[in-house]
């Protein structure tokens, strides 16, 4: 790696932008309790959980940075990949939970949710190795991206290519990025913050729509 | 011709319908201004009493009587922003 881990900045910049995503997704968990415990519609449902997930996903981002920057990692002997593992898994979940959402009808049973989790844990897990992880990543990515655009073309009542389609598919392509920056981008000079920054500004204006359509009318 | 009702719209209408009759109504009125099937109705009387979107009160006499909750008169309230909601996230 780079040297991430001595740049006070870059930390600064990839600590503010997880911040605000952290709070953009709990922020969004919370304001949507009420109308899921009224209409318990399945939509609303995944939404909530996918933004629950994405928090959790930041909030062990944040802590593998935190133990790099100050070196508690080593203290405590612990294995970053399993932080990184972890980070990458609760992100997919948070970004699948989001598409779900897009395709509450065709889901009919929700077992099918509840099984994919504990399926991606083991794999992930079980492989352990950085590199493959992101090659799954990639081969996930591809056949997500292949089957959300094949339910999209055969949904006639919604329109191909919405404004919330674009975000979901922009937000999904980032985890991919990130998930691959490593092997190819931290060699290029400002790719990470750029990552961040971008990530940030998606999470920023998915919580403008929120609240311009949503917290007037809630309140 | 008018589109088929989805959930929501259902459970709206019939919470409607009591708020109508001054909180307070027979099942079978409901049942008859819900435009519903028997089996349908049954099937949403028992997701509205178990989700305490309703309330089931006997008079001195043993009658029944339907009323809305406060949680009832809470999803009445928010219907129109749940719609919206669910139309831009694109949740349908």
């Amino acid at each position: 790696m780079r040297g991430f881990e001595l740049n006070p900045l870059i930390i600064s910049l990839e600590l503010i932008s997880l911040l605000i995503i952290i709070l953009v997704c709990f922020l969004i968990f919370i304001k949507t309790r009420e109308i899921y415990n009224l209409s318990g519609h399945r939509g609303i449902g995944f939404f909530r959980t996918g933004f629950f997930f994405f928090g959790i996903g930041a909030i062990i981002n944040l802590m593998h940075i935190i133990f790099i920057f100050f070196k508690i990692h080593r203290e405590l002997g612990f294995n970053m990949k399993i932080i990184f593992i972890f980070a990458s898994i609760f992100t997919l979940i948070g970004l699948l939970y989001l598409l779900f959402s897009l395709f509450s009808k065709k889901i009919k049973n929700d077992y099918f949710s509840y099984i994919f989790i504990p399926i991606i844990f083991l794999i992930f897990l079980f492989i352990k190795d950085r590199y493959l992880i992101s090659l799954i990543h990639i081969i996930l990515t591809i056949i997500i991206i292949g089957i959300i655009f094949y339910l999209r073309y055969k949904n006639n009542n919604k329109k191909f290519i919405s404004k919330i389609f674009l975000i979901y598919i922009l937000l999904f392509i980032f985890w991919f990025l990130n998930s691959i920056r490593f092997w190819i981008f931290d060699s290029i000079i400002f790719s990470r913050e750029v990552l961040s920054l971008i990530n940030c500004f998606i999470f920023i204006y998915i919580y403008y729509l929120f609240k311009k359509k949503i917290f007037k009318k809630l309140k | 011709m008018k589109t088929k009702r989805d959930k929501l719209e259902v459970i709206y209408d019939i919470l409607r319908i009591i708020k109508k009759n001054h909180n307070s109504i027979k099942p079978t009125p409901l049942l008859r201004f819900s435009n519903l099937s028997f089996n349908s109705f049954n099937q949403y009387y028992e997701e509205l009493i178990k989700k305490k979107l309703i309330l089931e009160i006997e008079d001195k006499k043993g009658k029944k009587f339907i009323s809305i909750s406060e949680k009832g008169f809470r999803y009445l309230e928010k219907y129109n922003s749940i719609k919206e909601f669910i139309k831009d996230f694109e949740l349908d």
